[in-house]
């Protein structure tokens, strides 16, 4: 298997913030 | 059946059932509200209105009150003007609303509920008129107004046997209403005749006028509320008729996601991000097919969660009220950061992979295509893979 590169690692580490961030705001609406 | 197709399935039926479920649970909070707000009097019921009360103490009529139904920013409202018997208004509460507490407060602070006290059916109730709007709340401030004048007229009915001519719509294209004509057409001349070149000042016009300016980009909270039936007023609000499904149609007619690619204030900043030094670093194939599932999922969560509680404010999750309305809480300001950061490695990076208001404009787009030529493309698809909103 293909091992990740660091760009690849810190694109998803960037979208994994940002979909934190979402759920967040969408949660504290609840 | 492969599991795309299941799936969407799946998705589109959980969302009616959370669009049924939030009508179905709604409940009639009005008559508790005010029995609480009038104990120890009684309230009951009176009229010909099927919502008419009369609040009684010592065995006599105190206050008549016909609360009506109306639609403010936040969504769904009921108002209800109390009056003595003789029909001077007392006072107008509001026992159930879906404004966000920040944005009621700010109508309680500024006094606009005050302006009612002392009003008769014999002053037609108008904002600009006889009521002031507060600046910043105008949309509910007239869906107030409305309520009262419309509760006003049915006791006038009921008591005194007058019937007052219902009040017209007053369409209201200003100034605003026309540039937004004006921007559409622009852009629907841009993406017919490929002018290329018009691209940015069209963007740069859309940041200007509907980020700067009017701070009203399409969010996904929008969409949610013209599926929940709750748009506003189309006399109160006719820009928001005119963005919203206006964009809707646009891009169901043409098949082109026109809002994204030429309107989109948020989008522009993006462009702009990466035109003035933006690195535009790749993303790998199968990470773009991940990160549009995850927009995909987190667009859908924010339609349930809306549909679900009936409340389309809910689902606005978008950066785009903190960053062109300069409030927010600090979750939204680390979102405004963390999108506008990504743009400077990779274009659009918002837009391609988190945007939920940009996964319904896509999928409407993807729709039209797919139904023109009577094939099936996935909604989240599109044909994103050559067009995306940097195209």
């Amino acid at each position: 298997m293909k091992r990740p590169q660091i760009k690849e690692i810190a694109i998803l580490t960037g979208a994994l913030l940002i979909h934190g961030c979402l759920l967040v705001s969408l949660l504290t609406h609840l | 059946m492969n599991l795309k197709k299941t799936l969407t399935i799946l998705g589109v039926l959980a969302l009616a059932g959370a669009l049924a479920y939030g009508r179905v649970s709604r409940e009639n909070k009005t008559i508790q509200y005010l029995n609480d707000h009038f104990a120890p009097a009684a309230v009951e019921k009176t009229g010909s209105s099927p919502e008419a009360y009369r609040v009684v103490d010592g065995g006599e009529t105190q206050y008549l009150i016909y609360p009506g139904r109306t639609t403010g920013w936040g969504g769904p409202m009921t108002v209800a003007p109390v009056m003595t018997p003789e029909l001077v208004l007392k006072e107008v509460l509001v026992p159930e609303h879906r404004e966000t507490p920040l944005f009621f407060e700010y109508l309680l602070a500024n006094g606009f509920f005050e302006q009612f006290a002392g009003k008769t059916p014999h002053d037609a109730l108008c904002v600009g008129k006889t009521i002031d709007a507060v600046s910043g709340a105008t949309i509910s401030s007239k869906a107030i107004t409305r309520a009262v004048d419309s509760g006003m007229s049915l006791a006038a009915e009921d008591v005194l046997g007058v019937k007052r001519p219902a009040p017209g719509i007053r369409w209201h294209a200003g100034r605003e209403e026309l540039l937004l004509l004006a921007l559409f057409a622009a852009a629907l001349a841009c993406t017919r005749f490929k002018l290329t070149k018009a691209k940015m000042p069209l963007l740069a016009l859309g940041f200007l006028f509907l980020g700067l300016m009017a701070n009203r980009p399409v969010s996904v909270s929008n969409i949610a509320a013209l599926f929940m039936g709750h748009a506003p007023f189309i006399g109160d609000d006719l820009f928001w008729w005119l963005l919203v499904p206006g964009s809707l149609a646009l891009i169901a007619l043409s098949g082109k996601n026109i809002y994204c690619t030429r309107l989109c204030p948020f989008g522009a900043l993006q462009e702009l991000i990466t035109r003035t030094g933006g690195l535009r670093v790749s993303v790998p194939k199968r990470i773009q097919a991940a990160l549009r599932a995850g927009a995909l999922g987190l667009t859908w969560l924010a339609l349930m969660v809306a549909f679900a509680t009936g409340n389309a404010a809910h689902a606005a999750i978008e950066p785009f009220a903190t960053l062109f309305g300069l409030k927010g809480t600090t979750v939204q300001w680390y979102l405004v950061s963390l999108a506008l950061g990504g743009s400077f490695f990779i274009p659009r990076f918002w837009c391609r992979f988190f945007c939920p208001a940009g996964v319904c404009f896509r999928s409407v787009a993807g729709f039209r295509r797919a139904a023109k030529k009577g094939i099936t493309i996935q909604p989240h698809m599109g044909k994103a893979d050559h067009e995306t909103p940097t195209d």
